[in-house]
């Protein structure tokens, strides 16, 4: 009886079932889900009807691909109308949706998105294989350092971190400068941020005359919205500021919380396959990956969720399979890197395929260079340029040779993306300062076009 | 309606190294999952006890994705519902 107890796994059960039987959970469950969407969801219907499937003629895990996608533009298409503002894609009375959450609209038009409770409970039990995962214990304390507002990534990590057991101090309304004061005053030992806010926050606190890695008691710290976590340069900055192992995620409104690094810190994040059915496809023909080493487009099922039901869709995210199983122990498997890029991202510059998250890894690679950078890329004459726009690290004294730090720049980010850049050192601070989500990647030849 | 996922009900037990206690922690859950059903029905029209028997089996619902799917249950994905039918 006790061989199931284990401190490193919130379901041990689940997170070390042999691939074999995982993939049989994961088989019943997607027909399950997919039967239900057909049954109840006027879109998943529709689309269904139109391309000719039926449920039934789901009978292997490998029939997945017959099930049509959805994408975000379904779900645009569908709201504002009944049932009021969710339309075709709900199965449930109205009268069980308990939450109200949207999309960022990062990409265009935010989209609404309805749970019940159920899904709520469920929210909470995909964070908590996460924070789990990631060693958040009771003992732990967790500062969140947002206004959750109608954005669900933090809601569910508060949830979840309560079922849990943790004290959750909820850190909105108050500026930067205060949230550090409450961390120092409370001594809390654990943060969930987004990257960008977590080194605005310790270049806040260094200005402040507090560093964090040696005045506050921070040592884990999640991240969430933005991929820097998964970026080495990016995380070890992180990491050495807070003096904290720093953990990535990976989420979003429409699908739930899908992935997470463990504590081995593998260099990649792994799919929660017990509440997930993840699927790559190749960028360019769309065959199904399964073997490591190539590049995919994630297709994403929450297996699990049913007010409106995330069945095969295109999550947009870039990601590609890692070649060993962790040395956690889990059977879910890992992507390696986290997610790589955005398929809308992903562009090609000068014939080049270019990752915008390869331009972060190499600039903060410099701890000559502060953490903020700006990419634009636009059209001169028939060519693309590409201009990188970077600030010198705070600190270092101005007399700085910056012409030879820039050609050492040019030189690393050509061995690393095939392409030069058109470089600018510009005064410390001028660069825009983000909480959220950042945006540092324009490319401009998108609206030129 | 041909080929309904209720069908696939009757399914055996996903094998795993934890069958025993996933057949003990199982019934435990179905204990829970029927004793608040019969609680909301017997409370049928009270908030208090139909709204808090609700929260038990959305509760109960994690447990059922934790434990009971291995086993080949549940019926319906509703918690609040014993037949998704009914919705
Ligand atoms: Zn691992």
């Amino acid at each position: 009886m006790k061989a199931a107890k284990s401190d490193r796994y919130w379901n041990p059960v689940l997170e070390t079932l042999p691939p074999e039987q995982l993939r049989e959970l994961q088989f019943r469950k997607f027909r399950r889900i997919v039967s239900w969407a057909y049954e109840r969801s006027r879109l998943h219907r529709a689309l269904y009807q139109e391309a000719g499937f039926h449920p039934g003629d789901l009978h292997t895990l490998e029939d997945s691909v017959l099930v049509p996608k959805v994408g975000k533009a379904h779900m645009r298409g569908i709201q504002g109308k009944d049932p009021f503002p969710y339309g075709d894609a709900l199965c449930v009375p109205i009268e069980r949706v308990t939450e109200f959450r949207q999309t960022s609209g990062t990409t265009g038009q935010a989209v609404y998105q309805a749970d019940t409770w159920q899904d709520w409970e469920w929210w909470a039990e995909c964070w908590s294989y996460l924070l789990y995962a990631q060693g958040y214990r009771a003992r732990d304390r967790v500062f969140l350092p947002f206004g959750y507002n109608i954005f669900v990534a933090f809601w569910a990590a508060h949830y979840a971190a309560e079922k849990m057991g943790l004290e959750v101090v909820p850190g909105g309304v108050l500026d930067t400068e205060a949230r550090v004061a409450k961390m120092q005053e409370l001594e809390v030992s654990a943060m969930m941020a987004t990257p960008t806010y977590v080194l605005g926050m310790a270049e806040c606190a260094q200005r402040m005359g507090i560093d964090p890695a040696y005045d506050l008691m921070v040592r884990r710290i999640t991240c969430a919205g933005e991929p820097g976590a998964s970026i080495p340069a990016t995380k070890s900055r992180m990491e050495e500021a807070w003096g904290a192992k720093v953990y990535d995620h990976c989420g979003a409104t429409e699908i739930g919380a899908w992935g997470f690094e463990c504590q081995e810190q593998p260099g990649g994040i792994h799919v929660n396959e017990a509440l997930f059915l993840a699927e790559v496809e190749d960028l360019e023909t769309g065959r199904p990956v399964t073997e490591p080493g190539t590049k995919g487009r994630l297709v994403i099922t929450a297996l699990d969720r049913i007010a409106m039901p995330c069945v095969r869709f295109d999550s947009k995210d870039v990601v590609e399979w890692a070649e060993e199983p962790c040395s956690c122990g889990r059977s879910f498997r890992l992507c390696k890197g986290g997610v790589l890029g955005r398929v809308d991202d992903i562009t090609k510059v000068k014939g080049v395929l270019l990752a915008p998250s390869a331009i972060e890894e190499v600039v903060r690679s410099f701890p000559e260079l502060a953490d903020e950078y700006e990419v634009v890329v636009k059209k001169k004459g028939d060519l693309d340029e590409i201009a990188l726009r970077v600030e010198p690290a705070p600190g270092l004294p101005p007399e700085r040779d910056s012409e030879a730090l820039l050609r050492k720049l040019q030189h690393q980010l050509r061995l690393k993306t095939n392409l030069a850049y058109r470089l600018e050192m510009v005064e410390a601070g001028t660069l825009p300062r983000y909480a959220l989500k950042a945006k540092r990647f324009k490319d401009l030849r998108k609206i030129e076009a | 309606m041909p080929n309904r996922w209720t069908e696939t009900e009757a399914a055996p037990p996903i094998a795993s190294p934890y069958a025993e206690i996933l057949a003990e922690l199982d019934r435990g859950v179905q204990e829970i999952k029927q004793a608040a059903f019969r609680l909301k029905a017997a409370g049928e029209g009270i908030q208090a006890v139909e709204r808090n028997a609700d929260r038990i089996l959305a509760s109960t619902r994690m447990l059922e994705i934790n434990v009971s799917d291995m086993m080949g249950r549940p019926r319906s994905l509703a918690s609040w519902t014993e037949d998704d039918a009914e919705l």
